[in-house]
Order: C-alpha cells, then sequence, then structure tokens
C-alpha cells in the first residue's frame, strides 16, 4: 500500500484547524484547501492521475467522515478531480474526438481513459489551473458583489438572516450607488446577525435589527430577502443556519423574492428532502439556549439546538454565484460542469 | 514510527498536567481493574475525551500522572498515536509512571522534582471533561501575574444552578471573591457539620467589594504558576488541591501567594468524574451535548423522539424488543437476554445479562455475567468478571469477583462473587463519612422515576430527610410570594404607607405568582408575625408588637374574614412559633390573646387549631393557658 | 325596561351588605356574652380607621378641587413645565429605586433567588442608565434619527397636555400610579394579569372615593377614574382586554341608578365586577379548559409558544386528568417567557422540550397540535398576539398541523387589522444588547449611539386567520371568520 508515503498529515492538519476554529469562514477553508492540494500535485508521492486521484479521494473520505458537516473542503477537493480528468484528457490529445457525433452514437468505447497512463506535462497543466482557480476562489466575493446594483434598487427595503460575508459585501456594495434599508435578524443561538448590523452601519446603510421572533410581522414591509447558505444541495435545496426555513415560508407567504449570494464550492452534489436527515443537520451546545446556570429544570427538560435549516427549493428564488444568477431547478446542471458525475459519491 | 511527528516543541509550549487516578476509593472494585482514566464514557473513554478537551484548548504539551495500571493507559495512548487521533497533532503526551506517589499532592511534588515545567500550566485533577478554550484564560493568569506576582493560581468554576445534577454536593463550596476575582474565602460547605459559616471581618474591611458565591461548580481544571509545585515541595501537608488552596489562603501573608478565581458562563462547561454520581451526570450531560463541540457521535433523527428522560445508549449491542432500557448506557459486545429490565445503570463491555434480569442505578463492571432472573439494584457497584448466580437480590453493595484481604469468607455469595464491606454498614461514628459515601452513589432522585420533583421529595423518608439540603427545593412561587410579602409589607410599616396599598401590592402579586386564597392567608399572617423579630427586646417588645399588629389591623381584616382563614392565621402562628427564630415564652399567648381581642379569630376555631397540636410541643405548651381559659369561658357561658 | 333587573340585582345586594352588617353587629355582642371581661371592642377601630383613611383622601381630592377652582387655566398653563418637571423627577426617582433594589440583590448572589427582579439581565452596567424605557422613548420622539421609519408611527410622543394634568399626583389614586409603574416595567406580564390588575385598582378607588357635596357619585367617579386610565395609557397602552373590561364597567357606570346612595352604588360596581372577573375570566379559563382537554390525546406532542397563563392551565389540567402528552416549548428573544413556563410544566412532571424560535422547523415536525394564546381576536379574525405567534402558525402550517388558539371571549374587539404595523407596541430596545448565554461581550453594545443602527423591538403581531385552524373560546370551538358573530351576540347580550 501507499500508506508509508502517504500518511495524510496534511489533511489532518486541515480538520485539526478547523476543529481549532483558526480556520472560521468558507472562504477561509477553501483556500487553505487550494494550497492543500497545490501541496499535494508539486511534491505529493503520485506518479499517474490515477495515483493523484486516489489520494484526493482519500482526504475527501478522511475529511467527510471527521467533518460530516463540512462540505467546502470536500467539494473542492472533488472540482480538481474532475480538473485532473480534463487536464488529462487534453493532455492525452483525446479530447477532440471525444467532442464528435460519431463518438456520441456509436457508444463511448474510447471514452474509457487509461488514467494509469503517466503524463509528465499533468503536473504542470494542473498546477498552472490550480493557481487560475485560486484567482477564482480570490474573486468569488467581489464577482458577486458586483452584481449588486442589478438586484437592489433605491429606497428597497432589504431583509438578511444572520451573518454571511458574502451578503456583507453584496450590500455594501450595492450602498456605493444606491440607498435602501437593511433589516437584520439576530439568528439565535449565535447572534451573527449583531456583527453583520454592526459592520453595514459602519459603512453607513440604513440598519435595522429585528429579533428572530418579528420576521414574520416585517416581511409585510420587506422587498427582498438576500441570504447566504451553507451548502446548496444538488435539488436546488439550502442546508442554511436554523432559522431561515421559516424566514423562506414567510417570504412565500409575502411573495417576496428570496436571493441567495453563493459560491460555486457551495454546492455540493447530494440530494436531501427533510430536515433532521442525519447528514444533515447537528446539535450545538443547549448552554446556547438556556444558560447552565437555571439548575434543575435541565435534567428534566429536553433541549432541542439544531444547527441547520434545509430550505426546500420551492422557496428560493434565485441562486446568485460570480457566474451570474440561476434558478433552483437549475442547480442539477451547474454541479455536472463543476464534477465529474463519477465522483459524486466517493 | 510515527513518532516522528511534526510538532515540533516550542521553547515555550502550553503545558498540561492531568493527574490520572483519584487515590479514594471511589470507585472500587471496579478501579481494581479498569484505570479511571479508561473508564468509557459515553462513547469513548474518560482519556480520551480529556485529551481532545486539552489539544482543543490550545495545549501542547501534557504530562499523564499515571499509578494504576500504568501499562494499559500507555498501550492505549500509543493505540492513538498510531490512528493519529485529532489531539495527537497538535499535542505531545508524555506518560509519568509514580507508582510510589499516593496523593494528589505526592505526583506534584514528584513533577516538581522532576523538572519538566517551565512555566506556567494547566492542572487537571483526576476525570477531568471540558470544552473550554483555555489559551485566553491562560493569558488572563499572566495578566494577573503581571499585576499581582504573588499569583500561584486561577481555579475555574462554572456557574451553575441550585438543584443541578452535576452540581454534587460533596463539591458544594462557598467562595468569596473581590473586584479583581482573587479568592478571599473558601470553604466546602459540605465537609462541616456546621450550618453556619463565619467569614473572617477583614474580609469586608479590606476590600471594597466582595461578591459571595454559592452556585458555583468546581470544574476542578486549574491554571497554576511555576511556583505551584515549589508550594507543594514545601508543604507535606498538602494533599489535595483543597487543601492547597485552603493552606494558601490561611497563610496568605507567610507565604506570599494568592489564588484567584475565574467563573465561565456561557457555553463553557468544565465538570470531573471523582464518583459516580459525577460519572453518571457527567455521562448524561455528555449525552445532552453540554460538552459541544466534544460529543458522542449520535445518530441526529432520533433526538426529538426520545426526550432526555428515556435516552439510553447502546453500541454494538443486539437489545430485544421485550427488554427495556431506561437511561442507561450499554458497552460494546454484551448481551441481552429477553425481558430485561435496565434504567439508570451503566454497563461496561463483554457483560452478559440474562432473561428475566432487573438492574437499576448500578455499575456492572466489565465481563460480568448476570444470569436469569437476578435483580441488581440501589447502588451496586459490580468489578470486573463477577458472575451473579440465578435468581439473586444484589442491594446496595460492593461486589468483587475474587477474594482477598479486605474480604471475609461469609460474604461469599457466589463462585465469584464477593461481597465487600462497605464502611457505612461498620457502626461509622461520622455521620459526615457515612453520608459522603451514599451520596457518592448514583443519583438518587431518579429512583421514584417520571414522578414530580414535589412529589419525589415528599417522599422521602425520614432517614434521608438530612439529605435534603441537596434536594433544595426549587424556588418555588410560593416562597417569592412570601419573599415579595415580607418586602412590601416592611416597607410599608417604615414609610408608614397606607394599608389597602398594601392589601393592593400584596393582591397582584398574588396573581403574579399564581398563589391560592389559602397560601395568602397563611403568608401573610406569617410575614406580619415574622416581622416582630426585628423589633427592639426587652419591656417595650409587647408594646411596640401591639403597635405594629394595630397598624396592620386592617391588612389582618381584610385576609382574616372566614373560619378557614382563621385556621390558615392559626397554622402561620403555628409555624412562626416553631421556627428558627427565638420566640420568646410569652410570644405565642400574646399572639392569641390580641387576635382574639380584636376579632380576628374566634374562640371556636382557636380551640380547634388547639386540639390539632401535638401535646408537649412547646406550641402545645404555650398556647395551653390561653386555650384553657377560653374553655373556662366557654363553659360558664353555657352554664349560665 | 332596564330599570327592573337592575333594582332586583339592587337589592340582592343591599341584602348582602345588611346581612354582612348584621353579622359584624352581632359578633361584638355575642363576644361580650361570651366572655364578660373581654377587653375593648374593635369595631370601633376599624370604623375609626377606615374613617380616618376616607378622610384623608377627601380631604385630598378637596384641596385638588379647591386649586382647581382658584387657578385659573392661565395660572394652568404656566405651571406645566414645572409640574412636568417635578412629575419626571418622582418617576425617576421610584425607577432608581428598583435598579438599586435589583443591585442590592445581584451583588449577594449567595443563593440564587429567582425572584421577579434577578431574572433581569444580570449585572450589565449599561442596564442601570438605560433602564428607563419611557424617558428613552421620549427623548426619541424630539431627536427622531433613532426611530425605525416603518413604524415612526408606534412610537410614543408622550401626550403634553396630558402630562400636565397627571402631574399632580393627587388627582391620581396612588394605586393607579403603582399600577402604572408595574405595567411600564413589565412586572405585570400578559393580557389577563394586566386586566385582573385593572379591575382590582378599580376596585380599591371605589372603596376609596368620596364624592364631593352636590356632585353626583358616578359622574364624579367617572371623571376619576378616566384621569386615572389615562395616566396609566401614558404608562403603557391599553391591552385589548383591558379595555374592554374598562367599557363593560363604564357601561354599568352609566347605567346605575341615580336614586341609589353613594353606598349601594358603589356596592353595585363592585358586585359587577367580581361577576366580570368569574364570568367573563375564571369560568371562561375553566370552559376553555375543558374544551382544550378534550382534544388532547394521549401520545399528543403539543408545540406551545411563549408563556401564556392560559395556555399553562390548560396543560397542567390536562396532566392531572391523566393525559400522556409531551409539550415543545418554543421562546424567543428577548423576553424569553418560555423558560418560566418550562420552569413550571416541568416542576409539575410533564414531560417537555425547549427550543427557540430559529429551531422551529426542525422541532415542528415531532409536534401534533399547536396550542397558542392570544392578546386579542380582531373582527376580521386576525389573532393578535405575542411577537412570534404568527410564525409558529405559519411553520404549523408549512407542516400540516393543526393550530388552535385559545381566547377568551372578552379579548375580542372590534378592530380591524391586517398587518403587524398599524397598531402595535414598541419595547426596549436595549434589551437586545443583552445575551445571557454568551460570555461573549455583544459587538453591538459598542455602536449603540450610531444613527444607522436601529434596533427595533415589536411587541405583537397579527395571525392571518388562514393560518388558524380553530379559535377555542369558552362558548365554543370556533373558526376565527366568527369574531363579528360572538360580538353581536355579546353586545345583544349587555343591550338587554
Amino acid at each position: 500500500m501507499k500508506s508509508e508515503t502517504d500518511d495524510l498529515s496534511d489533511v489532518i492538519k486541515l480538520i485539526s484547524d478547523i476543529k481549532h476554529k483558526t480556520l472560521l469562514s468558507s472562504h477561509d477553508i477553501a483556500l487553505s484547501t487550494e494550497k492543500l492540494l497545490v501541496n499535494l500535485i508539486s511534491h505529493g508521492n503520485w506518479s499517474s492521475a490515477l495515483d493523484l486521484m486516489e489520494l484526493i479521494r482519500r482526504r475527501i473520505k478522511c475529511l467527510s467522515q471527521s467533518l460530516p458537516m463540512e462540505a467546502t473542503a470536500t467539494n473542492i477537493m472533488r472540482h480538481i478531480l474532475k480538473v485532473i480528468r480534463e487536464e488529462f484528457e487534453v493532455a492525452s490529445k483525446k479530447k477532440g474526438e471525444a467532442h464528435s457525433l460519431h463518438h456520441i452514437v456509436t457508444g463511448a468505447l474510447s471514452n474509457i481513459l487509461d488514467y494509469s497512463e503517466s503524463l509528465t506535462s499533468l503536473k504542470a497543466a494542473l498546477l498552472d489551473h490550480l493557481s487560475e482557480y485560486k484567482t477564482e476562489l480570490e474573486t468569488s466575493a467581489e464577482n458577486i458583489a458586483a452584481q449588486a446594483s442589478e438586484h437592489i434598487h433605491s429606497n428597497e427595503t432589504i431583509l438578511t438572516f444572520g451573518s454571511s460575508r458574502t451578503v456583507k459585501m453584496f450590500l455594501k456594495s450595492a450602498s456605493k450607488k444606491r440607498t435602501f434599508n437593511v433589516i437584520v435578524v439576530e439568528a439565535a443561538p449565535l447572534y451573527l446577525g449583531h456583527s453583520l448590523a454592526v459592520s453595514l452601519a459602519k459603512s453607513n446603510i440604513q440598519t435595522t435589527v429585528i429579533a428572530d421572533s418579528a420576521v414574520f410581522a416585517m416581511m409585510s414591509r420587506v422587498n427582498k430577502v438576500i441570504i447566504g447558505t451553507h451548502t446548496v444541495l444538488a435539488n436546488g435545496g439550502l442546508r442554511a443556519i436554523s432559522g431561515t426555513h421559516t424566514v423562506g415560508l414567510a417570504a412565500k407567504h409575502y411573495s417576496v423574492p428570496v436571493m441567495v449570494l453563493s459560491h460555486m464550492y457551495k454546492f455540493t452534489p447530494i440530494y436531501l428532502g427533510s430536515n433532521d436527515h442525519d447528514t444533515l443537520n447537528i446539535l450545538a451546545n443547549p448552554a446556547t439556549v438556556i444558560p447552565y446556570s437555571s439548575g434543575a429544570v435541565l435534567n428534566k427538560a429536553d433541549i432541542a439546538t439544531p444547527m441547520f435549516d434545509y430550505v426546500p427549493p420551492e422557496l428560493v428564488t434565485l441562486f446568485i454565484t460570480h457566474q451570474g444568477g440561476n434558478s433552483p431547478s437549475y442547480v442539477y446542471r451547474l454541479l455536472s460542469e463543476v464534477y465529474h458525475p463519477d465522483d459524486y459519491e466517493i | 514510527m510515527s513518532k516522528k511527528k511534526e510538532v515540533v516543541m516550542k521553547e515555550n509550549a502550553v503545558q498540561a498536567v492531568l493527574v490520572a487516578d483519584t487515590f479514594g476509593e471511589e470507585f472500587t472494585p471496579i478501579t481494581k481493574d479498569v484505570p479511571l482514566c479508561l473508564f468509557p464514557l459515553v462513547d469513548k473513554l474518560l482519556i480520551d475525551y480529556t485529551l481532545e478537551f486539552l489539544s482543543l484548548g490550545g495545549v501542547e504539551e501534557t504530562f499523564i500522572f499515571c499509578c494504576n495500571r500504568v501499562a494499559e493507559v500507555k498501550l492505549h495512548i500509543n493505540e492513538c498515536i498510531r490512528k493519529t487521533v485529532g489531539w495527537t497533532l497538535t499535542m505531545k503526551v508524555h506518560i509519568i509512571v509514580s507508582e510510589s506517589c499516593h496523593s494528589f499532592g505526592d505526583c506534584l511534588r514528584d513533577l516538581d522534582a522532576k523538572g519538566l515545567i517551565r512555566s506556567d500550566f494547566i492542572l487537571l485533577e483526576p476525570g477531568v471533561v471540558s470544552n473550554i478554550s483555555l489559551l485566553p484564560l491562560l493569558k488572563k493568569h499572566r495578566e494577573t501575574c503581571q499585576v499581582d506576582k504573588g499569583a500561584a493560581m486561577t481555579v475555574l468554576f462554572q456557574e451553575s444552578g441550585l438543584g443541578h445534577m452535576s452540581l454534587c454536593p460533596e463539591d458544594e463550596a462557598l467562595v468569596a471573591v473581590n473586584s479583581n476575582n482573587r479568592v478571599l474565602f473558601h470553604k466546602k460547605t459540605y465537609k462541616s457539620s456546621q450550618k453556619k459559616v463565619d467569614f473572617p471581618l477583614e474580609m469586608f474591611l479590606e476590600n471594597s467589594s466582595v461578591s459571595i458565591y454559592h452556585n458555583l461548580k468546581d470544574t476542578h481544571i486549574t491554571i497554576c504558576s511555576s511556583s505551584v509545585l515549589p508550594l507543594f515541595s514545601d508543604n507535606f501537608d498538602f494533599q489535595t488541591k483543597d487543601d492547597f488552596v485552603r493552606g494558601l489562603l490561611m497563610n496568605e501573608e507567610i507565604m506570599g501567594s494568592t489564588v484567584y478565581c475565574n467563573i465561565l458562563r456561557g457555553t463553557d462547561y468544565g465538570g470531573a468524574i471523582f464518583n459516580w454520581r459525577t460519572y453518571q451526570s457527567i455521562s448524561l450531560e455528555m449525552k445532552n451535548k453540554f460538552l459541544y463541540p466534544l460529543v458522542p457521535i449520535s445518530k441526529i433523527g432520533k433526538f426529538l423522539n426520545s426526550p432526555v428522560t428515556t435516552t439510553s445508549l447502546v453500541k454494538n449491542t443486539e437489545v430485544p424488543r421485550s427488554s427495556v432500557l431506561l437511561r442507561s448506557i450499554i458497552g460494546e459486545n454484551s448481551t441481552i437476554g429477553e425481558n430485561v429490565h435496565i434504567q439508570d445503570s451503566f454497563i461496561f463491555d463483554n457483560v452478559k445479562i440474562e432473561d428475566d434480569v432487573r438492574i437499576s442505578l448500578s455499575v456492572i463492571g466489565p465481563n460480568c455475567v448476570i444470569k436469569k432472573g437476578s435483580k441488581v439494584t440501589a447502588g451496586s457497584i459490580l468489578g470486573e468478571g463477577v458472575v451473579i448466580d440465578e435468581s439473586l437480590l444484589i442491594e446496595n453493595s460492593l461486589v468483587q469477583a475474587t477474594l482477598d484481604d479486605n474480604v471475609q469468607l461469609e460474604d461469599k455469595i457466589g463462585e465469584h462473587a464477593f461481597r465487600l464491606r462497605l464502611e457505612e454498614d461498620e457502626d461509622d461514628i461520622e455521620l459526615d463519612k457515612a453520608l459522603a459515601k451514599r451520596m457518592s452513589r448514583l443519583h438518587v432522585y431518579d429512583l421514584v422515576g417520571e414522578q414530580s420533583e414535589y412529589e419525589s421529595d415528599a417522599t422521602f423518608s425520614e432517614s434521608e430527610e438530612e439529605l435534603s439540603h441537596i434536594h433544595s427545593p426549587p424556588p418555588d412561587d410560593t416562597n417569592l410570594f412570601f419573599s415579595e410579602v415580607i418586602d412590601s409589607l416592611t416597607r410599608g410599616f417604615d414609610d408608614n404607607l397606607q394599608c389597602d396599598n398594601l392589601i393592593l401590592e400584596i393582591n397582584s402579586s398574588r396573581y403574579a405568582y399564581n398563589i391560592t386564597v389559602k397560601e395568602v392567608n397563611f403568608n401573610v399572617i406569617k410575614a406580619i408575625l415574622i416581622m416582630s423579630h426585628n423589633l427592639p427586646e426587652g419591656t417595650q417588645y409587647f408594646s411596640s408588637f401591639a403597635k405594629l399588629l394595630s397598624y396592620f389591623t386592617p391588612i389582618l381584616r381584610n385576609y382574616i374574614k372566614n373560619e378557614s382563614a382563621m385556621m390558615d392565621c392559626l397554622k402561620a402562628i403555628e409555624e412562626v412559633a416553631t421556627s428558627d427564630f427565638q420566640v420568646k415564652d410569652k410570644w405565642v399567648i400574646f399572639v392569641l390573646k390580641y387576635f382574639y381581642e380584636k376579632d380576628h379569630l374566634n374562640e371556636t376555631e382557636i380551640l380547634k387549631w388547639f386540639d390539632t397540636l401535638e401535646p408537649k410541643s412547646t406550641v402545645h405548651n404555650q398556647a395551653k393557658p390561653f386555650a384553657e381559659w377560653l374553655q373556662e369561658a366557654e363553659e360558664e357561658d353555657s352554664d349560665e | 325596561m332596564s330599570q327592573q333587573p337592575l333594582s332586583d340585582v339592587n337589592a340582592k345586594v343591599n341584602d348582602q351588605i345588611f346581612g354582612k352588617d348584621k353579622k359584624n353587629k352581632n359578633k361584638p355582642q355575642n363576644n361580650n356574652n361570651l366572655k364578660g371581661n373581654a377587653p375593648e371592642k374593635t369595631s370601633n377601630d376599624k370604623l375609626t380607621e377606615k374613617q380616618l383613611r376616607k378622610l384623608e383622601w377627601e380631604k385630598k381630592l378637596k384641596e385638588r378641587e379647591l386649586e382647581t377652582d382658584v387657578k385659573s387655566d392661565a395660572d394652568k398653563t404656566l405651571s406645566k413645565a414645572e409640574l412636568k418637571a417635578k412629575r419626571r423627577e418622582q418617576q425617576e426617582a421610584q425607577r432608581q429605586a428598583k435598579t438599586d433594589k435589583s443591585k442590592v440583590i445581584e451583588q449577594v448572589p449567595e443563593k440564587p433567588i429567582v425572584s421577579k427582579i434577578a431574572k433581569l439581565p444580570p449585572e450589565l452596567p449599561y442596564l442601570n442608565t438605560h433602564k428607563t424605557p419611557l424617558k428613552k422613548s421620549f427623548e426619541a420622539s424630539r431627536t427622531n434619527p433613532k426611530q425605525v421609519q416603518l413604524v415612526k408611527h408606534l412610537y410614543r410622543i408622550p401626550n403634553l397636555e396630558h402630562q400636565s394634568k397627571i402631574v399632580n399626583f393627587k388627582d391620581i389614586h396612588p394605586v393607579f400610579v403603582r399600577l402604572g409603574v408595574q405595567y411600564s416595567e413589565k412586572v405585570i406580564l400578559g393580557s389577563n394579569a394586566r386586566a385582573l390588575a385593572l379591575l382590582s385598582a378599580i376596585k380599591t378607588l371605589i372603596n376609596d372615593i368620596q364624592t364631593p357635596s352636590k356632585q353626583e357619585f358616578c359622574r364624579y367617579f367617572q371623571a376619576i377614574l378616566q384621569s386615572c386610565t389615562d395616566y396609566i395609557q401614558d404608562c403603557r397602552p391599553f391591552a385589548v382586554s383591558m379595555t374592554n373590561a374598562l367599557r363593560a364597567f363604564k357601561h354599568q357606570l352609566r347605567h346605575i341608578d341615580t336614586n341609589h346612595s353613594d353606598n349601594e352604588k358603589r356596592a353595585i360596581l363592585l358586585e359587577f365586577i367580581e361577576t366580570y372577573v368569574r364570568n367573563d375570566m375564571l369560568k371562561a379559563w375553566d370552559a376553555i379548559c375543558m374544551k382544550v382537554n378534550e382534544k388532547i390525546l394521549n401520545g399528543d406532542v403539543i408545540l406551545i409558544y411563549g408563556c401564556s397563563s392560559l395556555i399553562r392551565r390548560i396543560l397542567l389540567e390536562a396532566y392531572k386528568d391523566g393525559k400522556h402528552f409531551s409539550v415543545i416549548i418554543v421562546d424567543s428573544r428577548p423576553l424569553l417567557e418560555g423558560r418560566e413556563m418550562l420552569r413550571r410544566l416541568a416542576v409539575a412532571g410533564i414531560k417537555c422540550s425547549y427550543a427557540i424560535i430559529n429551531s422551529l422547523s426542525c422541532v415542528m415536525k415531532q409536534a401534533t397540535k399547536v396550542l397558542l394564546g392570544a392578546h386579542a381576536l380582531l373582527t376580521n379574525g386576525s389573532v393578535m398576539s405575542r411577537i412570534g405567534t404568527a410564525q409558529v402558525a405559519l411553520v404549523a402550517q408549512a407542516y400540516n398541523k393543526p393550530v388552535l388558539v385559545c381566547c377568551e371571549t372578552y379579548k375580542f374587539s372590534e378592530r380591524v387589522q391586517t398587518d403587524s404595523f398599524v397598531y402595535n407596541e414598541i419595547g426596549d430596545p436595549d434589551l437586545f444588547l443583552n445575551i445571557d448565554t454568551s460570555s461573549n461581550s455583544n459587538p453591538l453594545v459598542s455602536q449603540k449611539d450610531n444613527n444607522k443602527l436601529n434596533i427595533l423591538n415589536l411587541l405583537y403581531d397579527v395571525t392571518p386567520p388562514d393560518l388558524v385552524t380553530a379559535v377555542v373560546t369558552e362558548l365554543a370551538i370556533l373558526p376565527c371568520t366568527s369574531v363579528p358573530a360572538v360580538l353581536r351576540i355579546n353586545a345583544g347580550e349587555n343591550s338587554i
């Protein structure tokens, strides 16, 4: 086995960084995953594309075992798997043929590539691609933010839930051209909405903080809901922080459009249809909703603290990525562009 | 091979010291074969959680002191390193074998001699689990040290509520701190039999602000300056951390060292397993995710279908449908027969339980066999490899598998089962000690299962009444109401407010707390009477008392309207007279007379009440002359 | 027509009063007979005591009258500012006293006493300076930037004319002054408790009031009551329950027979309040408890929101009846009343789960029924209730769970409202700054004075009728839309 040369320590380091909260935002995780891959490709012990793909697969497995909720890192690795396939095809000069009508009609016999073939040009091509990808990661948020003025017009009231780095940039970018009001829902139990509100107010956007319970009441005056998400699922649904489902329902009730800002690495090829699915949710510390000092009552009551909500696709109006807007029904297609179908399940 | 870890030890790596063994007999007979740190805790071993906590907390180097079954611990640690478990990446672990040590203090003296500690370090008592982020606290400690050179230790406490399961009575402490969080006073209230606590007066004179806490849970985690180890070496009588804290506080001037504390709030959790009771409560709290992000892996789908009260954890073990498990944790590879009933118990690995067995509030050690139809109840602990024969009843006993010096032959209950003598069985003069033993067993309150706290409190037998302070009643509405009434009345009396306003105030608090009319009557009268204790003693006492009562006449009129209210009033008098307050001997008769004369009470009710009194009780004696006088009057009356 | 039953009632009341009197008179005599040596009688004491009290009150009122008579209107306006300042001072002092008290308790946490006061956010330095919601909103109205434009109309601009009038505490019975503070400090919370407290305050007023000569009792009483309730309104807007109770009472006040003596009138009014409380509240509660009880089945999981006194009663009753069910308590900031509910239900032994409103869509799946309390039911069928109720109903509908709203008919209102903004109440925004479950400091605190940053703390919301399955009232289980019918019937009953 390869285990002597491949000790997985790089990915364990990544996991422990995430666990130790030295990497907090998904953006940071994305960047360090990219770094990990660059390192792996340039110094890793591999000779063929097959080897490399196996190395990456093992890292994905390791990640999804110890951090089942963490989609960003695995998605990036999954994307790179697809990149490897493509680059390999290019390198082995078979790409042109694969696209001919003849091959599509007569079946894809020659499509089965022998990835074990060792190609010297592959490494350089991959590293090239990765540096390109890195710039894409770095500019993704700005690209999304650049579209802000297409979606927000003057004197609108925007509601957002919790805090997302992308949403913050989006709103700030819009505020350069338009004046509008933002309603920030505080989003217990983490209350990230508070820090978002402070940051928006500092950049001179009229901001109102409301409690989670006031979402329905306020929704009747809201023009648009703009939120971030934890992951986008294959059916166009969301796994987002708990409370988002209620926001979506309220928006639906008042026919308010819901826009979800998301990076491509948040698109995950899994299908989930319900809220309490094993792999969807984790329970947080009960002390985040009721203080430990409440005493005897804690011995008896069951404190439910789910971290995530499943938001069905019909509650989402639009996804905005760095490539532009898409409706939830198009997510499956985006997925097939980013990942190879063989890599959906690892 | 994997020892070539890339973790480079920095010059100032954060160090932690874990003393792995308790040196008492809390966990006998199981600790004979399984060291405390290898106890299963929900789904992993205790040490796994402790080490993960340390690594997540930011510790880079840990020393583990082992005295018991060192080889097994070493084996486990090496296994972890081989599997590259999370903590192995960022933390180095050294095991220090110290079989000569017989106490916590010994370990630290040993450590001092070895000179391994470079600067401030984190000290863990046995059995600690927590989710605290240690680095900020360490930083705070260093800041404190810069201000106060003598700062030796920061003790971490967690804010907790009274009546909390994990607030072990043995750990109950009274802590006083000043505004800099310097500990001025620390007393384990449980160990003393006194009900009173004396604070030194200087404490209040020397500090502008003193906070006194009684709702703190000791996390058994401390942050120590390097001066701690020499202090332990200098003072051979320091056996535990508590000795240390007490010693330092007593001889503050001589040693020139001070203790600080840090009170954790929010999601920070810390606790230690040092007896079965804490083992149980920490297992439950861990299952309820209070130690997030240190959580057992569990299927989430179940989380609401099974409220806390019914959750059981089973690993790798088949449970037949006819068997019931309640609030229990079953270890790996165990077998459970048909129609087995297990509640509030812990079953370790590889246990075989045959059909029709009942187990409650007990711990079954590894490799035990419990044969058909047996019952293991009421805080029994079975050591490793015990075999309980068919249809035996094991109640409140410690059982071990082998014969040794501690066991007499007549205690044999089976081929592989010998009852260990409990100390409390012997004529233990020290009540406290016996109590401590009992309290260290699994939680008794759950015995009554689903019943409410009130009911279960009521069902406690006389013998357990002395323990009742741990089950301190929740601050219930009636008490709140009562204290509010006292407040308003005292204020009303002092400020000479109109009684009608006071009545309204009382009524509104009555609605606020949802108090029945009877309770209102009772509490209001009680409040008025209790106010008499604040009156100046001496000859003027009764006249001022009368003044007080006459002031409250409208209130008395308002509440004592009918016969049943009179009864409530009399009950209140009885209550006050029998309460802890020193009432004067004439007090009861004075009150009765006054109420009678002012027409608040009539004679039939007084006599009726008098009959309900226990003869020879103090109240009875005090009320007797008055009752006799009433009876005479009545007789005279009927004579006419 | 309408005179007949009234006089009947009067006769009855008189009987009762006389009966009582007789008893009182008999008692001392009896005592006399029984024991000759018993000293002085108490009835004197009592009489003088009461009379003294009345005299005092009367004197005050007369003084006030004199003042108003003597002073010209011009005078009045002159002194306005002065008086206002004085009043502010007094209020401030009261509040200060309150906060001081809470501080004292905080400092000695020897035993964590869960009292009303201790429940306030613990030891926060800014608590002391900003614990004055009334004053704050007033200042805000002047400076303006900290108001949310959308709900600008809801910020209460203290009625200046009003304030000048009520500056003089002599005008207002101390009971009402206290009540006002209790309302604004949210010591008395919940529409039932507020209505009860108001009625009991009116009772005290009835007992204490003395008509000046040449004035008709009811008229005079009405005037006094008006100024008292105006003051209360200034402290915190009336709940619908209070408005309705007050309206019923005023109706009675207007239709009282002028030929009765003052004492008779008093008795009639007191009796009226007693009956109102007994019939419209206590009996209604019992009836609703019974009705809901039928709907609770063994094995039910009931989701509730906040801490409605009625819902608590229902659940405790059902549990006493031996029903096996569990409860999911959903709670939300900033009031977090659900914790109190959790404590009470858990102590009673009911199996409870607790979740915050954001977890709603996770816990809703487990629920079989949703029980909600109400602040008021509006004529268009909308339910006005604690903020968040609409959200609970919305999620319940998304999961197809039945939503039962429990509401006494005395809380039905003739108002119509389609959203939560036209009429609402704004709470103290500073409540948001404190998070008791986190040890970190809140970023909002530092930016509190930023004009761009507002915090909106709405107290109520309006649930549209299509989200509510049924309303449980003491009359029947009805659809929301039958509110007008119930109102019509009730109005009909009253007019006969």
